[in-house]
């Protein structure tokens, strides 16, 4: 009853015209740097941070999340069209979209992506309304032991789960760890690796190192492909309309993508990238005929959809709450907070009820709205894709300096961001995801202090991280996981070895 | 009405500045096109707020418009580097807490800037205070200060309060051990937020943060204040016995305010003291601190001039005798 009064008053925050422009703003921006390949919701939440320095803190809120998950809608337009993920999480949809338009079935997979997203933003939007409030009271009872457990999980479960090599996702969550120590030691207060340079002082620029390594990396590892453009009006509206089989066939996969977007995105550390291919890999599973996917089953687009959106969704539970941003894009977001003055955490719900069910009002409204911009409107954001990649890149390029530099006014960030674009070229080049340096960088530090405070706090007894119930819980679920993982490449192992004795 | 409020203020600013500057006609030549404030936090923080709240009110008299330009990192230095070589004609001024000037030198071995030679004190706005506070994670039998420690001495493996290492609230827990003969181990936090936090939850038994911060948890009942370090009870908490009152001399109010580079002249100096001064001293930027948890607090360049290297020194010594070594 009370979450209903509060959920009222937070329509009431966000259904002011001035917010209701702010989301539309918001979503438009998100849904048009979704539908450009390369140039993703962290490129853009940057850019747009600085104009939000001034703005009422809510209704800065309310844009920067709306860019966020509204680019998971957009992103899916350039896979199905292009074969191009618009923003690096719809890279599954690439799959099964991209073979859906060359049968001619391009409408249809627009249509059932946007709606599948809609679907999987609300069945998000529900569980954070339930779990946030609930998670966050019970927040006040973590102490930096369970804070340590939890982002241990999530880190493992990240770099296990990614795409491709467990191997190479491991030693780039490293390398985040390693870029993470650099700056000031926040238990000692120990400048570490910062070689005098005081412009280190702070640490690495998460910005800088995001812009390089997803926004810049991707450009400079476009320039030398050859150009694939959309020719423009390949997409009519009565083309859009699925047929009664299509619906039939989605309706589970969307539910079951939901479900699992919805329990990786509360996972801190996993973000919506992972939760659309793990939807999709149990699709295939689940599947009669699992041989139709990668040439059109729609089951493949309508899983990953709504896995992403839904996980976007939940992973506001984990940083509204607990303060632990679940990927990059959300840690972004975080630090916009702590500029507005908001530090998330147990206390945010409390303490700032009114910017949080605003905040939670605005997602469905900006779902709603974002359901009107991406079925009638699609047309619009098919012919963007038309923009030459000559005038795009370079335009985009300035976008990101200016953003960079204009979070500290300071040149030496755009440098950063520059060598961090060379980096990242090289990483695609050789498939080392960037995703979990990110998490790496981002959580390892958080993970150091709390595991220094818990340590201080319990006077050095380590037994502090089992004695704990919640904490042993989250340790164990580690274990689980890791075990989870090695054991295919153990029994492999095993397996070679009694053939090579037999 | 902004307008018209801003004329108003404009008119009595004249008036201040002709009785202190001397002849209108010198002001009319001295008002500069452009001043900034540069500030060495990143946006909406209460330091940037602050600036805004002066500057908003400093355009048109001081200067025909006077801009906030913000240039945060390593704690506030990065933009006391920058200040130190700025034109010295008064359209460049740091807005600064007292710590990157006062306490950072004493820690840090590379330092871009020397406070005591690179910089003219100007103007202050306020002076912070802090407190020191008792949680759900300390027994509810602790009432006042002597409690605290009693209990502090009897458990000395639970003896500890949150607070960011190296900042005034370390130094003040330092100095409550010294005169208290109560070893009280430092927890550290990146600010003060956490730290309220996981005092909130019991996680730790006391925290030592600005009075402004605990002030709602206090009202709340969830957290108990058992001194605050201001010479005398602040205005915002008259209820909250000093440290002083209680018999440790422990004063830690360290001051905010305005500097210019080294070699501006004494009545560009002046004549920015008076603007800031005034603006500060307004019914509306009163109550606007007020509600940032700051009481507003201008002095004369003089007075100024003699906290500075007063406190300069007061951290220099407090590190000096207690052996803190950060690099």
């Amino acid at each position: 009853m009370e979450t209903l009064s509060n959920l009222a008053s937070g329509f009431q925050v966000a259904l002011d015209p001035y917010m209701l422009a702010i989301c539309l703003i918001g979503v438009t921006v998100g849904t048009l740097v979704g539908v450009l390949p390369g140039i993703g919701a962290m490129a853009a939440i940057s850019i747009a941070l600085p104009i939000t320095y001034h703005m009422d803190t809510t209704a800065a809120l309310i844009m920067l999340a709306g860019i966020f998950y509204g680019a998971q809608y957009g992103g899916s337009t350039a896979a199905i069209l292009l074969n191009l993920p618009g923003t690096a999480t719809n890279a599954v949809t690439c799959l099964d979209g991209y073979p859906m338009s060359k049968q001619g079935r391009a409408g249809v997979a627009l249509f059932m992506t946007t709606i599948t997203s809609f679907v999987g933003g609300c069945i998000g939007i529900v569980l954070m309304i339930g779990f946030a409030p609930a998670l966050s009271r019970f927040a006040l009872s973590f102490s930096s032991a369970e804070y340590f457990s939890i982002m241990l999980l999530g880190l493992v479960a990240a770099s296990t789960l990614s795409v491709g090599s467990p191997l190479k996702g491991l030693a780039m969550v490293v390398m985040g760890i390693a870029l993470g120590l650099v700056g000031i030691d926040v238990t000692s207060g120990h400048p570490r690796y910062t070689f005098g340079v005081i412009r280190l002082m702070d640490g690495v620029n998460l910005l800088a190192l995001g812009m390089g390594l997803f926004g810049v990396a991707e450009i400079l590892n476009n320039l030398g492909k050859p150009t694939q453009q959309l020719k423009a009006g390949s997409v009519t509206l009565r083309s859009l309309l699925p047929s009664r089989e299509d619906w039939k066939a989605s309706v589970m996969p969307t539910v079951r993508g939901a479900a699992i977007g919805s329990g990786v995105g509360t996972l801190p550390g996993t973000g919506p990238g992972i939760a659309a291919f793990m939807a999709y890999a149990v699709e295939k599973r689940v599947a009669k005929d699992p041989s139709r996917f990668g040439h059109g089953a729609i089951e493949g687009i309508a899983s990953p959809e709504a896995a992403n959106n839904a996980a976007v969704q939940a992973a506001f539970i984990p940083t509204l709450s607990l303060g632990i941003p679940g990927d990059a894009v959300i840690a972004i977001l975080m630090g916009a907070m702590l500029i507005h003055g908001i530090v998330p955490g147990p206390q945010f719900i409390t303490s700032h009820p009114d910017t949080f069910w605003g905040l939670i009002a605005s997602f469905w409204i900006g779902n709603v709205l974002l359901l009107i911009l991406n079925i009638p409107m699609i047309g619009i954001w098919v012919r963007i894709l038309t923009i030459p990649y000559r005038l795009l890149y370079p335009a985009m390029l300035f976008f990101v300096c200016v953003g960079v530099y204009a979070m500290r006014n300071n040149p030496f960030d755009v440098y950063l961001t520059m060598l961090f674009g060379g980096i990242g070229y090289f990483m695609l080049r050789f498939q080392y995801p960037a995703a979990p340096l990110l998490l790496g960088f981002i959580l390892g530090p958080l993970m150091e202090e709390h595991l220094k405070r818990a340590l201080q706090i319990s006077r050095g007894d380590f037994l502090v991280f089992v004695d704990r119930p919640i904490s042993a819980v989250f340790l164990v679920a580690t274990l689980l996981v890791f075990a989870f993982t090695v054991k295919p490449a153990v029994m492999r192992a095993l397996s070679r070895r009694s053939r090579a004795e037999s | 009405m902004g307008t018209r409020r801003g004329m108003l203020t404009g008119m009595v600013l004249a008036a201040t500045l002709s009785l202190v500057g001397g002849a209108g006609s010198a002001i009319a030549q001295d008002k500069l096109d452009l001043a900034t404030i540069v500030v060495g936090f990143p946006p909406g923080g209460g330091t940037d707020t602050t600036a805004r709240i002066v500057a908003e009110k400093l355009s048109g008299t001081y200067a025909d418009s006077v801009i906030v330009e913000n240039r945060p990192g390593a704690g506030g230095r990065i933009a006391a580097a920058y200040v130190k070589d700025c034109p010295t004609d008064g359209s460049c001024m740091l807005f600064t807490p007292a710590f990157p000037l006062i306490i950072h030198p004493h820690l840090y071995a590379d330092m871009p800037f020397d406070t005591l030679n690179d910089f003219v004190p100007v103007a202050t706005t306020h002076f912070g205070v802090l407190a020191l506070s008792v949680g759900p994670g300390a027994p509810e039998s602790i009432k006042t200060l002597e409690d605290f420690l009693n209990w502090a001495k009897e458990n000395p493996d639970q003896a500890s309060f949150g607070g960011p290492v190296g900042g005034s609230q370390h130094f003040t827990g330092i100095l409550l051990s010294n005169a208290s003969g109560v070893d009280l181990e430092l927890i550290g936090y990146p600010g003060g937020a956490p730290s309220v936090t996981d005092a909130l939850g019991g996680h730790i038994p006391a925290v030592i943060t600005p009075m402004a911060e605990v002030l709602p948890h206090a009202a709340e009942g969830t957290l108990r204040i058992l001194a605050a370090t201001s010479k005398e009870r602040s205005k915002l908490a008259p209820d909250i016995p000093t440290f002083t009152e209680l018999g440790y001399d422990i004063v830690v109010q360290d001051w905010s305010g305005f500097l210019m580079p080294a070699g501006t002249p004494a009545e560009v100096v002046e004549r920015a003291n008076a603007a800031i001064s005034s603006v500060v001293e307004t019914q509306d930027v009163i109550d606007r601190m007020g509600e940032l948890g700051m009481e507003a607090q201008p002095t004369s360049v003089a007075d100024f001039a003699k906290v500075l290297p007063e406190s300069y020194a007061k951290y220099g010594k407090i590190i000096e005798d207690n052996n803190i070594e950060v690099q």
